[in-house]
């Protein structure tokens, strides 16, 4: 069983001629003693012939075939490839563009003024009175800091209108100390 | 490895610049590697496609390839062989073109009788239907080895895996295209002493 398994391992090289002459041997000796391995061989020995006769005709070009395809191949060779740096020139310049944005954009736009305006809409919307940030940095509410500018001795006596206080966003700690108070 | 001294002259007058020495080139190497791509495709446009593709990409690296590793035809073979597996990864499943088949008909010889002439093509007939039947790579492998005559190690550098993967490859396509083989030549055998 052993020596079967051994010669069939090596019987297509064996039928190719492939084998160490010692291996080679061997295998021919089985063959002469087993016949399911001789009848085995007769079948790889067909196939093998079958294939080396067909695959070498299957598929065989015609010249006006190869002719075709060799102009085919010259026109594709003479026609000039777009150089990398062409071919990627507008995505270039696109990434340049967009970097430059966001480079700008901070300076474009009043940061303040844009988070001020989402608070106030945001306190609206809650009912919450508007905010304000006192010197020292403290969020108060709009009733609170009319009572503070009261209690301070200014030349200007007219109370602050919501309008007119620049809304900061506080700190969402903040918010809530001030709503507490 | 060793080139052909004839190669090597006309690879580096390519290199130089002489449009004749790749026009050789192509020439010398065209035919082999469409019937390569055909045998694997089984497929008259793919198999026109990849070998154009093949040529124009080798002839546009042709700078590097460095004859001490393999020769001229088996790196071809190996580009060639990487663009059919693109070819495979987006086909559907492969079916022969048998008008293709019919083309490449022999015409009878004056000592072949008409039997053995059409038991011959039936043959050919039935190694394309088998070879639809096998992967894309143990086509590759029983391709390159009986089609080809490479050797082990020649098939094991165009398909990129060790030797004895290549070995195990045509081991088992020869014997699933035995089987196929077997049945197919008892149902042409029946077919022919009916006739």
């Amino acid at each position: 069983m052993d020596n079967c398994q051994y010669c069939r391992k090596y019987l297509i090289d064996y039928i190719q001629g492939g084998l160490p002459q010692r291996r080679s041997r061997h295998v021919g000796q089985h063959l002469r003693r087993c016949d399911a391995c001789h009848a085995v061989y007769v079948q790889q020995r067909d196939t093998t012939h079958t294939l080396e006769n067909e695959l070498a005709l299957l598929g065989k070009a015609q010249d006006t075939q190869l002719e075709a395809m060799w102009r085919n191949i010259a026109f594709e060779l003479e026609t000039p490839q777009p150089q990398p740096a062409q071919a990627h020139s507008w995505w270039h310049s696109g990434a340049l563009v967009a970097l430059l944005v966001l480079c700008v954009l901070p300076w474009t736009f009043n940061l303040n003024q844009i988070v001020g305006t989402a608070t106030t809409y945001e306190s609206a919307q809650m009912g919450i009175p508007y905010h304000a940030v006192t010197p020292n940095g403290t969020a108060v509410s709009i009733a609170q800091r009319i009572e503070i500018r009261r209690e301070q001795p200014t030349e200007d006596a007219a109370p602050p209108t919501p309008t007119s206080t620049p809304a900061v966003a506080p700190a969402p700690g903040n918010l809530s100390n001030a709503s507490q108070r | 490895m060793t080139e052909q001294p004839e190669t090597l002259r006309l690879i580096e007058a390519a290199l130089r610049g002489d449009q004749r020495a790749y026009a050789d080139l192509y020439h010398q190497h065209a035919a082999g590697l469409y019937r390569l791509l055909y045998g694997i495709l089984l497929n008259k446009q793919d198999a026109e496609d990849v070998t154009q593709e093949a040529f124009v990409y080798a002839f546009k690296n042709l700078a590097r390839y460095d004859s001490r590793r393999a020769a001229f035809k088996t790196w071809l073979y190996t580009i060639a062989v990487s663009r059919s597996r693109n070819v495979h990864r987006r086909q559907r499943p492969i079916s022969i073109d048998m008008a293709d088949i019919v083309r490449l008909k022999t015409p009878v010889s004056r000592d072949q009788t008409p039997e053995a002439h059409l038991t011959q093509q039936c043959a050919k007939e039935a190694v394309a239907q088998a070879l639809t039947k096998l992967s894309a790579r143990l086509r590759e492998a029983v391709v390159l080895r009986y089609g080809h005559g490479l050797t082990y190690r020649e098939i094991a550098e165009v398909m990129d895996c060790p030797q004895k993967t290549a070995e195990s490859r045509v081991r088992l396509a020869h014997n699933q295209l035995r089987e196929q083989l077997r049945d197919e030549g008892q149902g042409l055998l029946e077919e022919l002493l009916s006739l």
